[in-house]
């Protein structure tokens, strides 16, 4: 990988709740460079909205973030509030799933570009909202200088993402990170925003982390990848590593378990028995063993020791949390 | 004949929308002429995006809703009109699945309970051995009996809404966007679960979602529905192996598939999805079709048979020619 | 646009219907009542001849229809009441007339207003500013010690009897630290200076009364507020807090603050009544209560309508600001 716009280095997140202490992630590394993009991938518990939001900065204060979370090489980690605002929208950006409940429907839409402008330029209102229009206008929404004036409500969801989506560009982030930004949208207008996301990328060289559930996308878009669960990395690779080299057997089960549209279907899906685990729960140990196919094979191991990432023999950077030491398929 | 479960003949449904008094009230045509039959033993998809009158066809169909117009059949009977306890007789045979398990299950109620319902709707009695035979036959255990559901996981919830729904013993089953609350290792469990069930129990399915991929996991019919019509019906194979309808094509070259570096033909269409309340005139898709020509907006096109198939239909004046693509 | 107007037009014609009913409801309960209006009008000796003058005069020999009927004339284009020599001309809007007071009672409502208006408009400025900002203080520091401190203010100004904290602040204020006057009204084209120096008092009581229920709502709303996504965006984008509270946060509480609002002032225009009593202010609370006891029937239609009027009236305008102030209902 080229010089790493944004470095990650075992980050820890523990929330204090009144049930006790709840690690929502618990130790992963990951790095995206400009003009790349990283897809972290994982289902509900794995901790993936967690770490961005880590990130960011974004976390209640209940939350405790350890780490390093090195940002062209600065430290954001346990910088004061008002030097983080100052990155925050600015350098690393962020675009979140649901346009419709993250846009504040009292102001306009081109209000609220023009304020993320505002935030770190000090220019006026005017020359803010013209910012905005041209904001607007290149991420494809028509008669941008007339619609700036509506509201939220008033667009389609795939138009308001496009207002998301300007307003996180606004500033020209090093980075942009995207939050299951297609989940809440048909397919047909999902295809536009991965396009749009890929045309603003390679203008930009804007470096893209993308949080999705769904490896079609991951597929399609995605350079990098880093499977979580239960708050751990189990596996990092490029993509190319992950679909046809899946090495973990979460990795393996999740593919058997995506149904396909373009290839006659299989009778029965390979199904990952049980369910993710919730944050927390599982204190020792791989957190997969319990639902995994391949655990016999490597015994008590996996019950008692933790698996780290280690590289796949001869496959450089492609890594696996698992102590099966071999691909699952190779079983 | 008798093998019909399901049969809606140029079923319409439109909301009436309450406007200024100088403007006609304009009506959100959901559902715009549809028809669409159903056999024993088939698993129909019923595909589209939103706005595409799906979910409302299929409120329809279970006599959820009246239709503005139009005839809808189960088994054999027309129930139109009936309403109210005369529909009970009906529900017997035709049973709901909803998509958010956590929203269609009373918090309040135990599992036992929530099983018991449609039991004691139809005046019987269950006894505890039918309520957990129901749970076992959907991947349950009689410990989840006097649990609530918020003790379940979201999974867990929808196989106990499909319990629900078998509970009567129905010949079909009108799935609404069954999985898509749920994680990828979970709907592959769940679908599987259907799959069982109809190979079990001699299920047929009516699957109405938005992801293709899940519904070619299921189905072995298709109907890909368009602002409120039918625009191609047909055997899954042909319909996701040579689609006809322009409005197919692009939906299916839209889905992302997981493998990198597929190469795929992309149809990206432009624009948002009308809204139902002012479709266009003739054919619905011209405003967003790549091969849209005048005779489009003239008359709306009805199904016909695609290169002399009954089987597979499409409503375009200018259906896609067979490809080369994989089919069976 | 032509939404709103013909909203506008819906509510005012609905607003009139409620208008006339109510009109008719008052005036029949207040009308049935055994005490006999024209007793008191009548002068002393009370002959039955006199009795009958004033009956006469009062137009109350008339069925009740002509009189409701008289009544609904005389608010449109004014009415004469008795004949002759000693007629007296009621001009429109009447709302009756008050044989004891000797005056047209919309004379009275008129004369009234601005002693009510000042305490209502000052206290409601107050109660508004003190409960929002309390409220805002509370949902911040939730479970914190300035959120207890905001909640038991709140449940001091729902408990306290109004009177009680009238007298109180009087007894403190004004008797023990000599700070302020302890009653009477000023009129602002008077002195202004005065006029406020005699209304502060009145104006903290009311508010602390009232701002009670504002803090509440207040705290309840923002902590609502606070957990929707858009407050999330808005911290991503780079906002400081301060920002995030009052310029994203604070707007979706206005709605529903602003609606109470907007019906306490209504209702308070129509006349603090305790207040007025405790402080010396004759104003329509004033008015209202003497013309009870006097039994001038007349004053008691006329204010409770005026009232009545100003409820409905407020609940048009607060009803016409949400549709402005929350963009969902008035576009699209």
């Amino acid at each position: 990988m080229a010089e790493p716009v944004l470095e990650v280095h075992d980050l820890k997140v523990t929330f204090t709740t009144e049930g006790g202490l709840v690690p929502a992630v618990d130790g992963i590394d990951f790095a995206v460079a400009p003009g790349e993009t990283l897809a972290i991938v994982g289902e509900s518990g794995s901790g993936k909205s967690v770490s961005s939001a880590a990130v960011m900065g974004l976390l209640p204060s209940n939350a405790e973030v350890a780490g390093e979370v090195l940002l062209d090489g600065r430290e954001l980690n346990g910088l004061p509030a008002d030097e983080l605002r100052k990155i925050r929208g600015n350098d690393i950006a962020m675009v979140f799933q649901d346009a419709l409940s993250a846009l504040n429907p009292y102001y306009s839409v081109g209000w609220q570009v023009a304020e993320a402008y505002r935030l770190h330029h000090d220019v006026s209102k005017k020359a803010a909202l013209r910012r905005a229009v041209e904001m607007l206008d290149k991420v494809g929404i028509p008669d941008a200088a007339r619609r700036a004036d509506s509201f939220p409500h008033e667009f389609s969801g795939g138009m308001r993402q496009r207002v998301v989506i300007a307003m996180a560009l606004v500033n020209d982030p090093r980075v942009l990170i995207a939050d299951e930004p297609t989940t809440a949208l048909d397919v047909t207008v999902q295809a536009q925003i991965m396009r749009l996301l890929d045309d603003v990328q390679e203008e930009f060289g804007t470096a893209l982390i993308l949080i999705s559930h769904d490896l079609g996308v991951v597929a399609e878009v995605a350079d990098d990848v880093l499977v979580m669960y239960a708050g751990r990395a189990a596996e990092r690779g490029t993509v190319r590593d992950l679909f046809f080299r899946a090495a973990h057997p979460y990795s393996l089960g999740l593919l058997g378990a995506m149904p396909r549209v373009d290839v006659p279907p299989k009778p029965r899906l390979t199904t990952i028995p049980g369910s993710p685990p919730t944050p927390g729960s599982i204190t020792t140990g791989c957190p997969f063993q319990p639902r995994c196919a391949y655990t016999h094979l490597v015994g008590e191991r996996c019950v008692t020791e933790r698996p780290e990432l280690t590289p796949r023999p001869g496959e450089g950077d492609h890594e696996a949390a698992c102590h099966l030491g071999r691909r699952p398929s190779d079983v | 004949m008798s093998d019909e479960l399901l049969n809606l003949k140029d079923v319409k449904k439109y909301f009436g929308l309450r406007g200024v008094p100088w403007q006609k009230a304009q009506a959100v045509r959901a559902v715009d002429g549809v028809s669409l039959v159903v056999r024993k033993g088939e698993t129909v998809g019923l595909v589209g995006e939103s706005g595409s009158g799906k979910s409302t066809l299929a409120r329809v169909a279970t006599r959820l809703l009246d239709p503005t117009q139009g005839r809808v059949e189960i088994g054999g009977k027309d129930v139109t009109k009936v309403r109210g306890r005369r529909l009970r007789p009906i529900r017997r045979r035709i049973q709901m699945v909803f998509q958010d398990p956590q929203a269609s299950l009373n918090p309040r109620q135990s599992v036992g309970t929530i099983l018991s319902t449609p039991f004691r709707a139809q005046g019987i009695r269950p006894t505890r051995a039918q309520l957990v035979e129901l749970l076992e036959q959907v991947g349950l255990s009689e410990q989840h009996l006097e649990r609530y559901p918020h003790e379940f996981s979201g999974g867990q919830r929808q196989r106990i809404g499909i319990a629900r729904a078998l509970s009567v013993k129905p010949d079909l089953l009108v799935c609404d966007e069954p999985v898509s609350a749920l994680d990828v290792s979970v709907q592959a469990q769940v679908l599987n679960l259907l799959a069982d069930l109809r190979d079990e129990l001699g299920l047929s399915y009516v699957l109405v979602a938005h992801d293709l991929a899940v519904v070619r996991q299921v189905a072995d019919r298709i109907a890909v529905m368009y602002l409120g019509t039918i625009v191609e019906e047909g055997p899954a194979a042909q319909v996701y192996g040579a689609p006809a309808h322009p409005y197919t094509k692009a939906l299916l070259s839209a889905v992302p598939v997981p493998e990198p570096g597929a190469v795929r033909e992309r149809v990206v269409l432009t624009g948002d999805v009308p809204t139902p309340v002012d479709p266009p005139s003739g054919c619905p898709f011209r405003t967003r079709c790549y091969k849209a020509e005048d005779v489009c907006a003239t008359k709306r096109p009805v199904l016909e048979p695609v290169h002399g198939n009954t089987e597979h239909r499409a409503a375009c004046y200018f259906p896609e020619p067979p490809t080369s693509e994989r089919t069976e | 646009m032509p939404g709103l107007v013909w909203f506008v037009t819906r509510r005012l014609a609905a607003a009139l219907i409620v208008m006339l009913a109510l009109s008719l409801a008052v005036y029949l309960i207040f009308y049935a009542i055994p005490a006999d209006p024209a007793h008191l009008a009548c002068g002393k000796p009370c002959t039955p001849d006199r009795l009958e003058q004033a009956r006469h005069f009062m137009q109350l020999d008339q069925s009740t229809l002509q009189q409701y009927l008289n009544f609904l004339k005389g608010i449109v284009a004014g009415r004469t009441f008795g004949d002759g020599a000693a007629a007296v001309q009621c001009n429109a809007p009447c709302f009756g007339y008050s044989f004891p007071l000797a005056r047209p009672v919309t004379t009275l409502i008129f004369d009234r207003l601005p002693v009510t208006a000042s305490i209502a408009l000052g206290a409601a400025v107050l109660w508004l500013v003190l409960g929002v900002s309390l409220g805002v203080i509370a949902a911040l520091n939730r479970g914190r010690l300035a959120d207890r401190l905001a909640i038991g203010v709140a449940l001091l100004g729902v408990s306290t009897p109004s009177f009680l904290l009238g007298l109180l602040a009087i007894l403190v204020f004004g008797f023990w630290l000599n700070m302020v006057p302890v009653s009477g009204y000023v009129p602002l084209t008077e002195s202004p200076v005065d006029w406020a120096w005699h209304l502060i008092t009145p104006w903290i009581v009311l508010a602390i009364l009232s701002a009670a229920s504002y803090i509440r709502l207040t705290r309840s709303q923002m902590l609502e507020e606070l957990n929707l996504d858009y407050i999330t965006t808005a911290r991503a984008k780079g906002a400081g807090e301060a920002r995030v509270v009052l310029t994203h946060g604070l707007r979706g509480v206005l709605v529903p603050v602003i609606t109470l609002f907007g019906l306490d002032l209504g209702a308070l225009l129509g006349g603090a009544i305790l207040t007025e009593k405790v402080f010396s202010m004759q104003g329509l609370g004033d008015l209202l209560i003497t013309a009870v006891g006097q039994l001038d029937v007349a004053v008691v239609v006329g204010v409770t309508l005026f009232s009545a009027f100003l409820i409905i009236l407020a609940n048009l305008v607060v009803d016409i600001v949400h549709g402005v102030l929350d963009p969902r209902v008035s576009h699209g």
